[in-house]
């Protein structure tokens, strides 16, 4: 600190500047993102969240777009850190060495980290939604309205969040048709529209009448529109995509979790946690969570109404999306359905490497 | 009337007076720009001015000032060699990613060292890994009389899917680390920094080293000098004893293991593994090119380019966090910069002269 203020005073009496003294008062949040907010999905919900922040008095944001997910991230959140932000979001997945590295450097700083679970530091939060309630709900949709029986998945990486996002699906799809099956389709990206689409476009050919992207674009939406199938909104409210294929969107809600944060920074309460909200924040049907389901549409009414009874259930804490019994690939007992648990524990699933009963294939290696 | 008269005799200012033109109008449409896109231009342009005095860490600011000028002033200096003699590799890009894979494939091949002194081996594979990938577009050109700027540029497609392929394929690392990417090398073969918690780490020493010996070849060597004066027209190539296709081979090789060695370095400095190649290539060996010009094609230029574009580019995405101004501002100053060098270069060979003085000239030429 004694190095910087030097340097400030240095600065001044050097050139002459005014160097304006932090006010104490106004906090700096800053947000890295990997896309731009006009992607229409991942990104644009964050900035929505950023938004919000922005809009109490005492607090400035700064974003920084399009930074890739290498070396080059580590010189935008030092950026960010050098300029006397207090609070930085990293907002992917892929800007966990980074977010960490850095944080080791700006002790006063603190970060937080979007959907990893590394924190290196006493100033490293991590936080992230439980998106996979939303898979729950599409799941028991697709169930009810597939013809071919017959979904297609788009993956991006095989890491825990996706491989959970595709076994709550089909867990909850397999438990209304036992005959509908996935085929998973892993792209290694994203975000990509054109591999998306092509994605999209094989699972269709394949005889899938149903898409779901755990992909940030609308392009499987788009794709989905075209080929007369249906397919879910992923992150963001898709609907426009899709007027006769958008079943419901999983909207990424991120507003009320950045603008808890960043008071917590102001008035000095901010401790390194890892936050997971789902449909609500406690999942016993408190505060709005980081997960909301947007304009369910294009199937019957009995399918919906259940639909939006499973999405109170899940608020509300009246049921989970795991319940036990869960059988693995292997047709072995998941280990904490064999101890007696009533559900699969939260640190079963932010570890999950493994795919249920009933979903084909294997997961990269 | 005005006319241009070649110049005969060039001295010091008909060098550096064009150049002083165009960094004025550099900085002049810099400021026009940020009067455009800041809501307080003149604190921001004084930001970018000062940005390393101003920002909490003066030593973190030249660290990355300091890395991104090696890396492109190491390409563009390779660059210089050909462009000075009409052999257009734009493929740098490509030929610096190759560098890599090849370091990486000898980290691999040589069953994966922990040691230090193994590091010298890994760069020189990177080396060769340029020179390879550079001397195709030269064996076409040679053979098939193809054109090398196309081919080289088409090759730097080729080289990223190739880095994507081994990032995804054979040497695919943690599938879960959300991005394709190899296994990390060892991490005592990874560089290091010299002022600790910057970027200013020992790949620059090395780039360094390597712009200097090539300088040293270029502007003091017999064949530093016959490669000069080889370069200027191919009568000359000849009298210095190298013909048109060695001229070829020799700017591709050169250029090659420049640009090869950056990528060797920025695999074991800056990521210490293979990534896919969005998140991986940024464009160093692009900006290269535009460096190569900016400095005249002359080392000390290249060098004092490179400085100035990366000292802009580090500054905006200060500027950036600062203000939240866009860092396409930097793009704009470095393409304006480009423009004004090129357009002014003619200065340094013409002299413009007016009124009844040009007619006089010109009846004197005729």
């Amino acid at each position: 600190m004694n190095r910087a203020l030097t340097t400030l005073l240095a600065s001044a009496l050097t050139f002459g500047a005014v160097v304006a003294t932090p006010a104490q008062a106004e906090t700096k949040v800053g947000f890295i993102y990997v896309g731009p907010p006009g992607d229409l999905g991942w990104t644009y919900r964050h900035d929505i969240g950023r938004q919000a922040v922005e809009a109490m008095d005492g607090f400035t944001t700064t974003a920084l777009e399009n930074v890739p997910e290498g070396p080059e991230a580590v010189e935008a959140i030092t950026q960010l850190a050098e300029t006397g932000h207090d609070l930085i979001f990293t907002t992917s997945f892929g800007f966990m060495d980074a977010t960490n590295e850095v944080a080791g450097n700006y002790p006063d700083v603190k970060f937080e980290h979007a959907t990893g679970y590394i924190r290196a530091h006493e100033n490293v939060s991590t936080y992230s939604g439980r998106f996979y309630e939303g898979r729950v709900v599409q799941g028991y949709i697709a169930a009810n309205i597939t013809e071919s029986n017959k979904i297609g998945y788009i993956a991006s990486f095989p890491i825990p969040e996706v491989i959970r996002g595709i076994n709550a699906f089909m867990l909850e799809a397999k438990k209304h048709n036992p005959d509908v099956e996935v085929e998973i389709v892993w792209v290694f990206t994203w975000f990509d529209p054109a591999k998306e689409a092509a994605a999209a476009q094989a699972l269709i050919d394949n005889g899938a009448d149903i898409i779901a992207a755990h992909t940030d674009s609308p392009a499987p939406m788009q794709i989905a529109e075209a080929n007369g199938v249906k397919a879910y909104g992923q992150a963001s409210n898709m609907s426009r995509f899709g007027e006769t294929a958008h079943l419901v969107s999983t909207v990424d809600d991120w507003d009320s979790y950045y603008v808890e944060r960043a008071i917590a920074v102001a008035n000095g309460t901010w401790e390194s946690q890892d936050s997971w909200w789902g449909f609500t924040k406690d999942g016993i049907g408190g505060e709005v969570g980081m997960v909301h389901l947007a304009d369910y549409s294009n199937m019957p009414a009995d399918v919906m109404a259940e639909a939006k009874a499973i999405e109170a259930a899940l608020a509300a804490g009246d049921r989970h999306s795991f319940p036990c019994p869960i059988y693995m690939q292997d047709g072995n007992l998941a280990e904490d359905c064999a101890n007696g648990e009533a559900h699969l524990t939260d640190g079963t699933l932010l570890g999950m490497n493994w795919y249920i009963e009933g979903i084909d294939g294997t997961i990269p290696q | 009337m005005i006319r241009l008269v070649p110049r005969t005799q060039f001295g010091f200012w008909p060098t550096v007076f064009p150049l002083l033109i165009a960094l004025v109008l550099t900085i002049v449409v810099g400021f026009v720009v940020m009067l455009a896109m800041s809501e307080k231009p003149l604190s921001d342009i004084w930001t970018l001015l000062t940005f390393p005095w101003q920002a909490r860490t003066a030593s973190v600011q030249w660290g990355f000032v300091l890395q991104k000028t090696s890396y492109l002033a190491v390409i563009a200096v390779g660059l210089s060699i050909g462009f000075r003699a009409n052999v257009w590799n734009i493929g740098a890009e490509g030929q610096f990613a190759f560098g890599s894979i090849a370091a990486f494939a000898g980290y691999l091949i040589c069953g994966m060292p922990d040691t230090v002194w193994f590091l010298p081996v890994m760069l020189a594979f990177g080396v060769l890994g340029g020179v390879l990938w550079a001397l195709i577009p030269a064996a076409l050109r040679v053979i098939a009389n193809t054109n090398e700027l196309l081919v080289s540029l088409m090759l730097v497609y080729v080289a990223a899917n190739v880095l994507n392929y081994v990032t995804t394929g054979p040497w695919k690392g943690d599938p879960k680390a959300g991005q394709a990417e190899s296994d990390p090398i060892h991490h005592s073969l990874q560089i290091v920094s010299i002022i600790e918690r910057t970027d200013f780490h020992w790949g620059v020493v090395i780039s360094g080293g390597a712009i200097l010996v090539l300088a040293f070849i270029v502007l003091f060597t017999i064949f530093g000098y016959s490669l000069r004066v080889a370069q200027n027209t191919p009568r000359a190539q000849r009298f210095a004893g190298f013909s048109p296709n060695m001229t070829i081979w020799l700017s591709f090789i050169i250029s090659g293991a420049m640009a090869g060695l950056g990528g060797a370095v920025y695999l074991s400095a800056e990521t210490g593994k293979l990534i896919q190649s969005e998140n991986y290539l940024n464009g160093l060996g692009f900006t290269a090119i535009v460096i190569a010009f900016l400095g005249r094609l002359h080392p000390i230029g290249i060098v004092a380019a490179a400085f100035l574009i990366s000292y802009v580019n580090v500054g905006a995405t200060y500027v950036q966090s600062a203000s939240g101004v866009d860092d396409a501002v930097a793009d704009l100053v470095q393409v304006t910069a480009l423009f004004a060098v090129l357009g002014t270069a003619f200065l340094a060979r013409y002299r413009v002269v007016f009124g009844t003085q040009a007619l006089l000239s010109e009846r004197t030429a005729s």
